[in-house]
Order: structure tokens, then sequence, then C-alpha cells
């Protein structure tokens, strides 16, 4: 007792934090058995029914899930081959440029983007591509490319490459640091050897940058990988519009749309969904960790 | 890193960065050059390069709008204490996981280590803030957000390193761990909680997702909250129109130009500290991808 009284300021200090994780990460944590019930909120998460894994079976049979689902996985995909890809080459280009001060400049810019929220982002972008004095289609227009403006944001076909090219807008300079970095810790000697073999410029990168960021890039990727499920949230609420909501509706919007839309009657289903999502995202992690194991390259357990 | 001589690469190298920066910088510039030109004139297109016809007929139009400035008012609110309070916990958290005798710190290190790998979701959590009386109020801005684990861990990791000769100095002179705190830990720690302040400030000034998914009063959104209402449907219509009125039936605001000039309001904040955002999140994520 008296230890506990010597240290009765470590205690005070400590006991918001216990209670803060307790009441916003623990009891939601408990929440999830509303996913085995018939949520009602008159009996409450206490008493209300319970429906073993019926929620679960009539998730999979939602036209709604299913096209979330797939919608997630395409989106978080093409993300992942196109724009990860796109980001190391990025950062290998930076890494080419021989003035300090460019090169700074460059880099500071490029995650500019990266720190206004995606609200801002989508009214810019929603501007540059409206139809009437946007500026993307000014530009295609005078040059002859198209012949009259063009409406980006209300065509379904355009929505995903809008998504892709407004992602590596705001996000690729900031994912880029982290390979940037680990460029610049691959000794320079290296290099100048190279060059006395006679190396190219392409050999270089080849030869001495990728494989002196090889285990970064095998941990990054990793990392996105895991996060297959999540497609973006912020991103797909607030570029889309009804016009594109079948091709942008991913399982986080349509966990939120039930929350708003479906009232209590969503509940169950919607946390059933969030478990699902949850459960998968964890399986992905422990899986491309083992994967990069095998692969020898850092553990990130 | 090395140094070359300038080649064929090399130009055309630059050139692409120098497209790639266009690219970064140029839509802000763009939206601040319209929300800068008279409404009427910038509706003849044209306006790519500077101002036409200087005006600053939206910004007042805003300002004349009591659902904007109140909106922006929580805004303020939510930034100023919410980032305040955040810090001041995470360093009182923090402090104590350092004490290595602390009897509660390996159950607290768990306690909060746990979160980071499971949560209840979306709806459980909107359930127990409901029950907690948070829907429609505006603590749900701030007491969400009270603590970060990996703000806490960054913090950690840099008073791990303070050289434990200082504490132990004031120890023997008699100094109660509160003292301690306030005399030693938080002075000392200023660059690093500067780092959580802006990870946090520019958190709560950017969080559009609590004030959509708690609050079914529009008087309580915040900035970001009406904004992408705005985006979303023809609300700025209804902002010019009652500036019209305010005008005595005569058009001075369109639609189009009102969302520029707020969406140049709430990017403002951000540019101006962004200096200072570059070099420290850059630190904060070497830190985080060292620490996995």
């Amino acid at each position: 007792m008296n230890k506990l009284y010597r240290q009765k300021w470590l205690i005070a200090f400590a006991l918001p934090g216990f209670l803060f994780f307790l009441v916003f990460s623990y009891f939601p944590m408990y929440g999830i058995v509303i996913s085995f019930q018939d949520f009602d909120v008159f009996k409450g998460v206490f008493r209300s029914d319970f429906v073993g894994f019926d929620n679960f079976k009539t998730l999979f049979d939602m036209p709604d899930f299913n096209n979330a689902l797939r919608n997630t996985i395409l989106i978080s995909a093409l993300k992942l081959i196109l724009l990860f890809p796109a980001t190391v080459v990025f950062a290998l280009l930076i890494n080419e440029i021989s003035t300090g001060w460019f090169r700074k400049f460059v880099q500071t810019t490029s995650y500019l983007p990266y720190f206004v929220s995606w609200v801002i982002a989508a009214g810019i972008w929603y501007k540059l591509l409206s139809i009437d004095g946007g500026v993307v289609n000014d530009l295609l227009v005078s040059l002859g490319i198209l012949k009259e403006p063009f409406h980006f944001m209300a065509d379904k076909d355009a929505f995903y490459p809008i998504i892709l090219f407004t992602e590596a807008w705001k996000n690729m300079g900031f994912s880029a640091i982290i390979f940037i970095a680990s460029l610049s810790a691959i000794d320079v000697q290296q290099y100048e050897a190279a060059k006395m073999d006679g190396a190219n410029r392409f050999r270089q990168i080849w030869h001495i940058s990728l494989p002196g960021i090889k285990n970064t890039i095998v941990l990054m990727f990793i990392l996105n990988a895991s996060n297959l499920l999540r497609a973006g949230q912020d991103q797909m609420w607030t570029m889309s519009n009804v016009t594109v909501q079948q091709q942008a509706e991913i399982l986080d919007t349509l966990v939120l749309r039930y929350l708003k839309d479906m009232g209590l009657m969503g509940y169950s289903i919607g946390t059933a969904m969030g478990i699902f999502q949850a459960f998968i995202g964890l399986v992905l992690f422990i899986v491309c960790n083992y994967l990069a194991k095998a692969a020898k390259s850092d553990s990130i357990l | 890193m090395n140094k070359r001589k300038p080649d064929l690469f090399a130009v055309v190298n630059g050139l692409v960065m120098l497209l790639f920066t266009l690219a970064c910088i140029y839509p802000f510039y763009y939206v601040l050059i319209v929300s800068l030109n008279d409404p009427l004139d910038a509706q003849r297109g044209g306006l790519y390069l500077w101002v036409r016809s200087f005006s600053f007929e939206n910004y007042k139009a805003i300002f004349q709008t009591s659902e904007l400035l109140n909106a922006y008012q929580i805004t303020l609110f939510r930034v100023i204490v919410g980032s305040v309070l955040h810090l001041l916990l995470t360093a009182m958290f923090a402090f104590a996981l350092t004490k290595k005798h602390f009897v509660f710190r390996r159950f607290l290190t768990w306690w909060m280590l746990i979160p980071m790998y499971f949560s209840g979701g979306l709806i459980p959590t909107y359930v127990v803030m409901d029950m907690l009386g948070l829907v429609n109020n505006v603590m749900v801005y701030v007491l969400p957000h009270l603590l970060a684990t990996f703000h806490i861990l960054i913090l950690r990791t840099f008073l791990n390193e303070l050289p434990a000769a200082l504490e132990e100095s004031a120890v023997i002179d008699g100094a109660s761990d509160f003292s301690l705190f306030w005399r030693i830990v938080v002075p000392l720690s200023t660059p690093v909680l500067a780092t959580v302040a802006l990870f946090i400030g520019v958190f709560h000034w950017n969080d559009w997702f609590s004030g959509f998914t708690y609050m079914t009063s529009e008087d309580l959104w915040t900035a970001q909250n009406v904004l992408l209402k705005i985006i979303q449907t023809n609300e700025a219509s209804n902002i010019a129109s009652i500036s019209k009125m305010d005008a005595g039936f005569k058009a001075t605001v369109t639609a189009e130009s009102v969302k520029m000039a707020m969406l140049v309001i709430t990017t403002v904040p951000v540019i101006v500290v962004y200096p200072f955002l570059q070099k420290y999140f850059v630190k904060g994520m070497m830190l985080g991808s060292v620490k996995g």
C-alpha cells in the first residue's frame, strides 16, 4: 500500500489514459457481440437475442456487400499494382537529381497535397475537372485532344482512373519519403566503383540503387498488401457522387451508409461487415509477414 | 546523392520533376486566383495564371454567412482544446510508462498497444458514443481523440533517451514525480511535443469523419463537413443567394466562387504551418517506421 502511495503521481498521470482506452477502445471491442445478435436498441447490447452466425450468412448473400467487396479489392489491387511501383520510380528519379536545392524543392512540394484533407482534395479536383471552365477540359480542348469538354466526374469508366490519379497526386510524394531515406543510406563509393567499371546510369540504378532498397520495398509492399480491404474510405466518400456510386462503394463506405441510412436495422449487419474486414485484414497481415520472412527480409512482427 | 555532369537524362529528369512539382502546386494556386477574382467575371472562364479582376466579394460572402462562421468556430475549438488536452494526457501517460519502477507499467503498456491491432469497428464505436451521450455533442470531437498509441510511443521513445542523471539529481533534491514532470520532463521535451502537436492539430483541422458520423445536427458541423456538403451538393448556391439578397438582389457572388474561397480558407492554415509540418512529419514517419 505504501508503495502505491509513493507512486500516487504516476498512477494519477496514467489514470486518464487507462480510462480512455477502456471507454473508447475496449468498450467498442465488446460491442462486437452485436454482430452475433439481432440487435434491438431497447434491449441494448447486453440483452439482445443471439442469432449465431446468421448475420454473416445474410451478409454473403447481399448483392450490396458483394459489390462493395469486389470494388474494395479491385481498387486496392489497382493502387498496389500501379501506384506502388510508381512511388519507387518516383523516389529513384528524385534520388537522381544531382542539384541539392532542386532535389529538396521537388521533394518538399511533392508532399504538400498529403497534408490537406480529402475534402479539400475532392473540392479542388471537382473544380479542375469540371465541364464549365475546368482547367483540364480547357487544356484538352485547346490542344485538340477533346472536341468538347468531357464530364470526368460523372463518367463510370473515368472514375477508377481519376481515383488512381488523385491518390497519386495526394500521397505519392509522402509515400516516397521512406524510399528516398533508404536510398540516401547507400554508400556513394558503390556508385563511384560502378562508374569506374563503365556502368551507365540505368545500370547503376538497376544494380546498386534497387538492391540497396530491396528490403524497404519488400517491407512496404507487405504493409500495403495487408491493407487490401482498406481501399481509402475518405477518398471514396469525398470523390464519389450518385452517378458513380456503384463503382465507388467499398466496404468502409457501405458500413457508414448502413449506420447513417439504415438506422438501427443496419447495426448488426454493419458490425458483421466490419468484423469480416478486420478478420481478413489480420489474416492478410500474418500471411504477408510470413511471406516476408520466407523471403529472408526484415520482419515487422 | 552522387555528383554527375548534366547529361540528357538529367535534363529530362529535371523537366519531369518540374512538371510533377507544378502538378502539386498549381491546383492550389488555381483555386486561389479564382477565389480572389470577381465572381461574375470569373464565369467568363479563361482564368489560368493570374487574377483578372481583383475582388474580396467571395470572402465577404463567407464571413456574412453565420453557418459558415459557426463551423469555423467549432473547428477552431476542436483544434485548440483537442490538441492541448491531447498533448497533456499523452505526455503524462508516456511519462508514467517510462518509470521502470511503476507498478502498472507492463500492464498499461499492453493496455495501450492492443488497440493498435484490434478495434471494435465503426458501428460498435457508434453505439458506445451514443450510450455516453456523445452523439450530437461537441465533446465527440475532443474526447475520442485524447490519446493515440502512436503518439505515446513517439514520446516514450524520446523520454527513454533523456539522460537519467537530470531526473536523479532532482529526485535527490526531494522532487516528487509531479514536479519532476512539470519542471524537467515537459521543458526538455518541447521539440517532440511540438511534433505531436502538429500531428494532432492537423488531424483535428482535417477530420470530417467525426462530424459526419456523430452529428445529425448540422449546427455542430466543422468547416470540413460544411465544405464537403457544399462540394457534393449545390449548397454553395444558397450562400450565393443569401448574399444576393443582402446586396439588394444584385448578384455579387456565384456558387462556384464561394466554394473556391472556402477551399482557400480551409487550406491556408495547413500551408502556413507547412514548413514545420514537412520537417516534423518526415521525422515522425521515420520514427514510426523504425519502431514498426
